[in-house]
Order: structure tokens, then sequence, then C-alpha cells
């Protein structure tokens, strides 16, 4: 692997240029608009955000629960990289390790901050896990969550510290956070680094697991355990739900290392290369959720039962065509691009990150109508067929989440190493000690 | 459903992983206590630092509300 010098590294850091501040000003502007149209929900009451009119056909799930789908989907992305980097000695994809670990961290506070919004009153959260209702799958969603971040979380810190502990011997660390790094590097040692690689081992092992079991398993339970929601109900929806996570997933890492290459000139340390592999997985990605969604339709359109064939019609011809066909067509434009760039041996990376973005959006839209769908068109025989418009406090939530998360990468930057110093410095590779097991 | 299968399927199955992680850490070679010990520490700190994250947003939102 190529090595780098320091300057390069640290550059996120050191330097703070017009990109850093104009960045921070569009996130403040987008945090207040959200705090505004928040604040009015909290004095007014949750019922601003529509989400209480299903006895008048509405429903009570939308687009913050699909948002919440999307953020623990894309959460994987982050942890599957890096995991995938040390497990399989992918070690060109170590330069957006670490961006796309943090990426996992910030992703599943936003997912479980969707939860809050979505509940209403921020301390309903607390009170549900003080209650813990053992017979709720959202109460496992919630520990499974929870178990997840963790993990990822130590994983982060655990593979930070040895950066963390030769960055702060050489003083290229702010002297202001001394106490945090004193915390992050408790009892570091010089001789741990073979143990460290073997528990890091483990730990991205473990966690590669538990994504196939969160996002194939416990996060589809939350819809598809429910005979009442025909368009929830089945076990197609583990499948669905796991290739979508990943695509999306894989899509976002996409996104966010572009924005550190355009914002830092990384164009030899995350090069093309790096974005072509990720193009070739995020297009077999998307292949797979694809033929999946056409089970969905098939499922339907086949001389199914007959209240899936009507939330099957709804859908492709039906109240929530629009923005379904337009999903699914965005999903297939960008897939056809992605998978001609794999067989053409030719990748552009204007072209992958375009693709990446119309797959994430599009990935959102399908979860926000397959959540507010399935409520529409449930099998309760005294809840009317509804209709679902997402509110504008519904999109201010939303963009405080995607602000919430751009501020911590903006604040993270300067606190920590954003890349792993060590390894790239060196050009060694991450886990290069062989595990035993 | 019975009300154990929500704990059966989650803290018998799912969080198989979790297990697997702890006890390779402590048994797995090299030989050494000191670093799961540290390890588990930061998870046992990040699980109260995110409880004490959401009382302290009831807190604030009961005292401002």
């Amino acid at each position: 692997m190529s090595s780098y010098d320091r300057d390069t590294l640290l550059a996120p850091m050191r330097s703070t240029g017009g990109k850093y501040w104009g960045a921070l000003a569009a996130t403040i502007l987008a945090l207040l608009v959200f705090g505004y149209f928040y604040t009015q929900m909290l004095m007014e009451g949750h019922y601003l955000t529509g989400m209480d009119s299903q006895a008048e056909g509405g429903v009570p799930w939308g687009l913050d629960i699909g948002a919440f789908a999307w953020w623990v989907g894309i959460a994987h992305g982050g942890i599957a990289i890096s995991a995938g980097t040390r497990l399989l000695k992918k070690d060109k994809y170590e330069p957006i390790a670490r961006i796309a670990e943090l990426l996992t961290i910030v992703s599943l506070i936003m997912a479980v901050t969707h939860i809050m919004f979505d509940l209403g009153a921020p301390d309903a959260v607390f009170q549900t896990v003080l209650n813990y209702p053992l017979s709720s799958p959202l109460i496992w969603d919630v520990t499974v969550i929870t178990v997840y971040f963790l993990m990822s979380a130590t994983y982060l810190v655990l593979s930070m510290r040895q950066d963390i502990a030769n960055l702060r011997a050489s003083g290229d660390l702010p002297g202001a956070l001394a106490p945090l790094y004193s915390i992050l590097t408790i009892g570091y040692s010089d001789a741990e680094e073979e143990k460290m690689d073997s528990m890091l081992w483990w730990m991205a092992l473990g966690i590669l697991a538990l994504i196939g079991l969160l996002s194939g398993g416990v996060i589809p339970w939350l819809f598809n355990l429910q005979a009442s929601q025909p368009g929830w109900f089945g076990a197609i929806q583990g499948p669905a739900f796991i290739t979508s996570a990943l695509a999306s997933a894989i899509a976002a890492v996409v996104i966010v290392a572009a924005i550190f290459r355009f914002a830092y000139g990384w164009d030899d340390l995350i090069d093309d290369d790096i974005f072509a592999g990720l193009g070739v997985i995020l297009a077999l990605l998307s292949l797979s959720y694809l033929w999946v969604t056409l089970h969905e339709v098939v499922e339907g359109s086949f001389y199914g039962p007959a209240a899936v064939a009507e939330f099957e019609h709804m859908l492709t011809a039906g109240a929530f065509s629009t923005p379904y066909l337009l999903a699914v067509g965005g999903l297939v434009l960008a897939t056809a691009y992605l998978c001609a760039q794999a067989i053409m041996r030719k990748s552009a990376v204007a072209g992958t990150v375009v693709a990446s973005v119309i797959i994430v959006v599009a990935i959102l839209a399908k979860k926000t109508v397959y959540v507010a769908g399935g409520l529409a068109h449930s099998n309760y025989a005294l809840q009317p067929t509804g209709v679902y418009e997402p509110t504008v406090f519904e999109y201010a939530n939303l963009l405080g989440t995607l602000a919430l998360v751009a501020l911590i990468y903006i604040v993270a930057v300067k606190v920590i190493p954003i890349v792993p110093v060590t390894n790239l410095e060196s050009g060694d590779t991450a886990g290069s000690t062989e595990v035993e097991s | 459903m019975s009300l154990l299968t929500g704990p059966i399927l989650i803290f018998g199955i799912v969080l198989l992983p979790l297990y697997m992680v702890i006890l390779a850490w402590f048994i797995g070679g090299p030989s050494d206590a000191k670093l799961p010990a540290i390890g588990v520490g930061y998870m046992v700190g990040f699980g109260v630092l995110a409880l004490v994250g959401l009382f302290l947003a009831q807190v604030l939102y009961s005292v401002i509300l």
C-alpha cells in the first residue's frame, strides 16, 4: 500500500478553509430551520405532523419511520467497509475506513432520533426503555440497535488507540482536548498491537454477523410480523431489508468519501480505484434489491390474496404509484449505469457519485412508501383506506438529522484523525497481524 | 406468541455475536485480560452515556415545557 505524508493526512485537523466555513454555515442554517419547526411541534403538539389521524384514513407512521429504517441501513456501510478491510485484507479501502466507521455511529444516533420524532415528546424514548415492553418488536429493535451502536462505537475507539497515542506523543493533537484523548487511550502500551488486532478482528466478525441479524431479521420483524398489514406481512421482507440496507449503506459511503475527496483535494488518497470498487459492490447490491422488489410486485399481481393484490395495485397504479415508480425507476437507471461501468471496466467518479445519490434517495422514498402504504391499506375493518403526504414538519425532521450528521463530521475532523494516520503513513494495513483463532 | 418469544429471539439468538466477541476477547490469544476488560469498559461506558443522554433529554423537556 502507498504511504502518505502526515501533512496530507492531518489536513482536516490543521486547515480550516473556505469550504469548511461554508459547510458549517449551511449546516447551522439547516439546523435553525429544523429547530423552528421542531419547537413548533413541541409547543403545539404532535398532531401538527398529521400522524394522529388514523381513524380518518391517515397513517400513524410515515417519513419518520421510513427515515429510521433508512438510517439503520446506512449505518451498515461504514462498519461493513471497515470490517471487510480488516477481515478480507482489502487494504485499498483503508483511507475511507474511519470516515465510514463514523458514518455508522452517527447514522444509528439519527435512526433513534427519528424514533423520538415519531413518538412525539423527547421523553417518550426514555419511558419506553424504562417500561421495556418485552412483547413489542419495537423494543427488540431498540435493544439490538443499542448493542450494534455499542459494538460499533467500541470498535471505532479501539481502532483509533494506536493513532491517537502516536499523534499525542508527536504533539499533533490539540492540547485542549487532552482529557478526551486520555480516556480514548486509557491503559495504552506499545506492546498491545497484536492483542488489539486480534480483538478488532473478532469485533469486525461479530459486527458483520449482527448486521445480517439486525437488517435481515430484527428490523423487518417490526413490519413483517403484522398480519393486519398485507403490504408488510411475509418472509420476503428479510431479504428486502438487508439488500436495501446494504445498497443504501455503500451508496452513502461513496457520497461521504466523495465529499472528503473534494473538500481536502484527496484525489490520490481516496483515489478512483476506491470509487470503482465501491461502484461494483453497489451495482451487485442494487441489482439484488431490484430482484427482491420484483418478488414483492409479482406476489401481489399473480392471483395473490385480494388484500395483497390491492396493496400492490396501490403501489404500481394507485395512490402511492408516483413516488413508488419514481423510486424504482431511479434504482433501475442507477443500477444499469453502475452495471455498465462494471462490465466495461471503465469508471467515472462523478457518475458513481450521482448514481449513489439516486440510490440513497430512491431507497428512502421506497421505504417511506412501504411504511405509509402498508398502514394506508390495512386489514382492520374499522380503519378506512388511508392517504399520506409528508408534512413540512416531517421534512424538517429529515433536514435536521442530515444537518446533525454534517455537524458531527465538521466537529469530528477537528478532534480525531479522520483517516488512520499511522497505517497510511507507514504503508501498513489494518489487521496485518495474523489472528490466533 | 408467548411473552418469552421476544427475549429468546433477541437475547438467545440475535445477540450471539456479542457473546462470541466478548468470549473470544478473553479466551482467545494472545493471552491478556487487561485489554478485553478495557474493551468491555468502553462498551459499558457508551451504554451509560446513552442512558444518561436520554434521561437528560427527559429532564430538559419537562423543565422547558
